[in-house]
């Protein structure tokens, strides 16, 4: 058997060439591993930005820019689909070739996201059927989202003991739950500045504190 | 596994070992990696990543198994409670090998 030999060609590695070993592939690993949460974030303010943005100039008696309300929704449900896009291939390939509990914790945390938007739906559906008129409806659409992502990203914080999540989940809520004063089409602009702005501030953050990383 | 000894566990003392054994130990405990995905981390050839794998089987630092879903049969691999203690301990042991006045560089 010298099934050894690739690893001990020449004299045996010393203590500390062994450790410096351990740790490259560790960093590797990890690398490897990370679901790079400034991307994400940024990926998601994007989408705010430019899609609560947009809902703010063309819907409205207001309206700055006049299409119709299709075409806000479609262009709107665009944005969103990028990202989500951008977060799937993220997660499908990080995850590739793993199994567990944390790939189970993990499945059971993006299907909350599913069924918690599938119940809001199925909830404003209800109501709607009271008769309410369109800016409740719309509002009770993007103040209901709101509520919900600022949860989500609270628990998903507070579970993984990542402060961020856990802050940009508080901000989500209050600038949701406050903006929802504006009315609309006021509380799109509020998500679009406030809320995008806030996830593209938290990716640049994370993006600045990895560069500091990797220079070292 | 006891430090006392000095002695350097031969089971992880060996580079292309002790890159599976960090590999596997990065992840969260109790969770699998495929050998596929192993493998793409580790840039090892499969003849060579098995002829590891299999040593540290052997030791009970490591379980492979073959999963029952899929069409072509996946193994996935993970370390043993023991294998994760082994491993702990060797690293612990090179950097009191590697003595303190260096510990300061790792942070």
């Amino acid at each position: 058997m010298n099934e050894d030999r690739p690893d001990t060609t020449g004299e045996t590695p010393s203590p500390a060439e062994m450790l410096a070993v351990a740790e490259h592939q560790q960093e590797r690993t990890r690398n490897g591993l990370d679901i790079r949460p400034g991307l994400l974030f940024g990926a998601w303010g994007t989408a705010w930005l430019l899609g609560f943005g947009e809902l703010f100039l063309t819907i409205g008696p207001a309206g700055a820019v006049v299409i119709p309300l299709w075409g806000a929704l479609a262009l709107f449900f665009a944005c969103l689909a990028g990202a989500g896009t951008i977060t799937a291939v993220t997660l499908i390939r990080v995850s590739q070739g793993l199994r567990g509990p944390s790939q189970r914790a993990g499945a059971m945390y993006g299907w909350s996201w599913t069924i918690a938007f599938g119940c809001l739906a199925v909830l404003i559906t209800a109501v709607g059927r009271l008769g309410i008129d369109f800016e409740v409806y719309a509002l009770l659409w993007s103040a209901g989202s709101g509520l919900l992502v600022g949860l989500l990203f609270l628990g998903g914080g507070a579970l993984s003991n990542d402060w961020w999540q856990y802050c940009v989940g508080l901000w989500i809520l209050l600038i949701n739950a406050v903006g929802a004063f504006a009315g609309i089409p006021g509380h799109y602009l509020v998500m679009s500045l406030a809320g995008g702005g806030g996830f593209l501030l938290v990716a640049l953050v994370l993006a600045l504190r990895n560069a500091k990383r990797e220079r070292r | 596994m006891n430090t006392s000894s000095g002695e350097l566990d031969p089971v992880i003392h060996a580079q292309s070992r002790l890159r599976v054994m960090t590999t596997l130990a990065t992840l969260p405990a109790e969770d699998r990696m495929s050998f596929a995905r192993l493998q793409e981390l580790l840039d090892m050839t499969p003849g060579n990543l098995i002829t590891h794998l299999r040593k540290l089987d052997e030791a009970g630092y490591t379980r492979s198994e073959k999963s029952r879903s899929g069409r072509p049969t996946t193994t996935y691999v993970g370390l043993t409670r023991l294998g994760r203690a082994a491993f702990e301990n060797y690293v612990a042991q090179l950097r009191s090998l590697i003595g303190p006045a260096t510990e300061g560089n790792s942070r």
